[in-house]
């Protein structure tokens, strides 16, 4: 694993605490100056040290570690007051922390550095845990000395740190202005079709273009370079259930290790804030229901704990998250019988489904394979409502099973949840978008093809019965004139499928989501707007609404009394 | 300046130039207005953005007026309050823009070159107004603002926090909360 990047990480926190250690110190040594002991800032000390402390010992810094620790307990005797301050004893520990820093530093510019704390180590022996005080004269000096020698590098104070911290509506603004400035330079582009017409200069023109070009260029480069600025690696996510895992291994009697793989890869801050929940809910099922308990698995022959790995990457234009158990797996058979008698699914239809549509079963609403009623898992939510936010955020989630050996639950989403593609239709004189990942196809097709079958219109797709909604019927409740052809959008969301009548196609085109103001109410087939590049906006097409028929009708009703 | 009277456009035709020169036509007026009534400066004054719609005039106070924009490219959207005429792209950010005339229930006019949308802020939402035509801004001392009489309009007067009476027109001061939010 390379740990580079979390030694940087160490590093950059630990400089904070060191220069958190030096600020307190200056406040204890200014209150000392005036007469008063300071307690809390004495506290606030030493716990800013023993954070180091800690960090260093993960990080396998073991020198840090220890000279921290001496440190420690060097402040620890100043704190029970058996060592008085003095001036001698401030030089000492500003000399420390002078140690620290060029430690640290040492070891950002090459992360097997030697360290070495030797020097500073013994001066610290002379002032504080040497007796009798009035021997150590000669050491003290000593000691301020070679501390004072090593406190006039004063290179940290020219030092530049490398990370800021963002707010994140500053990054989502920096984003809003570059989509401006596209829009900006479609204009340009129009400006420059008139300049054509009246200008005859073509060198003025060509670098008329050319700078057109370029800006354009930029714009592009820009966007891209504010959305690597988002992108956060997974990790943070990853290691929130690390504590979950343990806590309910424990209480079930289970022993799981939980592994990462691929932590590292960087998502868009949108996808990481939304993973959470469908992998809480992965996690949870993967302990009460894949792992088995000890004795379960030493009789299959299988090592006695048992491992969940989180494993993200990144696949073409996709980010792909999985876990996966080394458990008992799941049983098909025992998915299809659950779920008719829970009336799911019928009986019939049941054995007609492959093993990989028997497994998706799971999924359904009101499904659940466990007997028993856990506390993690089994409360009626769970693989349903997985399935459902990974949907609404345009991905899929996928389960492969083996029976015996575990099972494994993908879910793929898209690189971020704030730019899509989607294919650009009109209906009745207005641009929609489709998000892409829900359209399967686009047909056209004869006008009397579609037929109505119990006050709902179908067309026939390869031999199967396609339901139809005519997008301006949907969206304005009126419907244009029958024309001889009729462009239709093939699109699925879960299991559903349906087409979509619109009036002609645009074509494809990314797209940066815009959540509309919840001032205009519930919007039914509306999940949210874009601006395009020539500044217009248009609605995005919400595909699981519409197919769900889900129009609220009271709404309109309501609001056109 | 007088209504109807049209703003000249500046060339560069930006929101921003726009308003900038609305405003700086409209402060030296409003100098002239601080003049004449220099007198009773003892009052509080109300800063006034002003409006037309149908034969009256409206005044919203200029605090909550974030800019002035140009009427066009309103996006309707399907399924939204009726009396939301559409959405618009105000500098890559979609606000909601409600038709004052159907808040008000008055009758529906066409687009008209002198329509503008007066974005304001309510708390944390900013929604813009369609109005028929911006007029000016004034100051208006407190004193001549009085509750609504009852004959005065056909505009719910829940919307309205008051009417300020100057020499010879009435400003009816609304009340954005209730004009605009959906209580």
């Amino acid at each position: 694993m390379d740990i580079s990047i979390l030694i940087e990480e160490f590093l950059d926190d630990a400089n904070g605490h060191v220069e958190a250690v030096e600020f307190s110190l200056m406040e204890l040594e200014k209150r000392w100056s005036e007469g008063f002991n300071d307690e809390a800032v004495l506290t606030l000390l030493l716990g800013s040290l023993h954070t180091l402390k800690g960090n260093s010992g993960m990080m396998g810094f073991t020198p840090i570690q220890q000279y921290v620790h001496k440190l420690e307990s060097a402040l620890k005797l100043v704190q029970e007051e058996t060592v008085p301050l003095s001036s001698t004893v401030f030089e000492s520990l500003y000399a420390s922390i002078s140690a620290l820093r060029n430690n640290l530093s040492l070891l950002s510019s090459d992360h097997k550095a030697l360290l070495d704390f030797s020097d500073e180590l013994m001066a610290m022996e002379c002032i504080f845990f040497s007796e009798p005080p009035q021997g150590s004269a000669a050491a003290n000096n000593d000691a301020s000395k070679s501390s004072r020698s090593k406190k006039d590098d004063l290179g940290y104070l020219t030092q530049k740190n490398s990370t800021i911290k963002v707010g994140f509506e500053k990054l989502d603004e920096l984003l809003n202005l570059v989509g401006e400035l596209v829009i900006h330079r479609t204009a340009l582009n129009a400006l420059e079709k008139r300049l054509k017409e009246k200008v005859s200069d073509r060198e003025l023109l060509d670098s008329f273009n050319e700078a057109s070009l370029l800006i354009g260029k930029s714009s592009t480069e820009l966007r891209e370079a504010i959305m690597k600025a988002r992108m956060l690696p997974i990790k943070s996510v990853f290691q929130r259930f690390q504590r979950l895992v343990r806590d309910h291994s424990h209480k079930s009697g289970k022993e799981i290790l939980l592994r990462f793989e691929g932590e590292e890869t960087e998502l868009d801050k949108t996808v990481i804030d939304e993973i959470g929940e469908p992998l809480l809910h992965l996690i949870r099922n993967a302990v009460d229901h894949g792992i088995e308990h000890p004795e379960e698995r030493r009789r299959a022959g299988k090592s006695l704990s048992g491992s969940i790995t989180l494993k993200a990457c990144h696949e073409s234009n996709h980010i792909v998250v999985s876990v996966a158990d080394d458990g008992k797996g799941m049983d098909s058979e025992k998915i299809r019988s659950s779920a008719v008698s829970k009336g799911l699914i019928g009986s019939e239809e049941s054995q007609g489904l492959s093993e990989q549509e028997a497994l998706h079963l799971l999924f359904l609403p009101g499904f659940s394979t466990s007997k028993e009623v856990t506390e993690t898992s089994g409360r009626g939510i769970g693989l349903d409502v997985v399935k459902k936010i990974v949907t609404s955020l345009n991905g899929i989630v996928d389960i492969s099973s083996n029976k015996g050996t575990g099972s494994v639950f993908t879910i793929k989403l898209p690189l971020t949840l704030a730019i899509i593609n989607a294919l650009m239709v009109e209906v009745s004189g207005e641009t929609f978008a489709i998000p892409l990942s829900g359209v399967l196809e686009s047909i056209r097709i004869h006008g009397d093809e579609i037929h109505e079958v119990g006050g709902s219109e179908v067309v026939k797709l390869r031999e199967r019965l396609l339901p139809v909604h005519r997008m301006d019927r949907f969206f304005w409740q009126k419907s244009s004139d029958a024309r001889d052809y009729e462009y239709i959008v093939v699109v699925g969301s879960g299991e559903k499928r349906g087409g979509l009548v619109v009036d002609r196609l645009i074509g494809q085109q990314e797209i940066v989501i815009k959540a509309l103001d919840d001032y205009l109410g519930e919007l039914p087939g509306i999940s949210g707007g874009t601006v395009l590049g020539d500044g217009n906006i248009s609605m995005i097409v919400d595909i699981g609404s519409i197919l769900s028929g889900n129009r609220n009708i009271h709404h309109h009703n309501e609001t056109n009394v | 300046m007088i209504n109807g009277e049209k703003l000249e456009l500046p060339s560069s035709g930006l929101a921003e130039d726009i308003l900038a020169q609305f405003i700086n036509k409209a402060q030296v007026e409003v100098n002239q207005v601080n003049i004449t009534e220099k007198k009773d400066h003892m009052e509080t004054l109300l800063h006034l953005v002003t409006f037309q719609l149908g034969k009256e005039e409206y005044g919203v106070e200029i605090a909550s007026v974030q800019e002035i924009i140009r009427a066009t490219d309103i996006t309707p959207v399907p399924g939204a309050p009726s009396h939301v005429k559409g959405v618009i792209n105000l500098r890559g950010k979609i606000i909601p823009v409600v038709d004052l005339r159907k808040r008000f229930a008055l009758a529906v006019v066409e687009a008209s070159e002198t329509q503008r949308i007066i974005v304001v802020e309510l708390g944390e939402k900013r929604i813009g107004m369609l109005v028929d035509g911006v007029s000016q801004v004034i100051k208006v001392p407190s004193g001549v603002v009085e509750e609504m009489p009852e004959e005065a309009t056909c505009v719910d007067e829940n919307f309205i926090r008051g009417v300020g009476k100057l020499e010879n027109r009435l400003i009816i001061i609304l009340d954005l909360n209730k004009s605009l939010l959906l209580t």
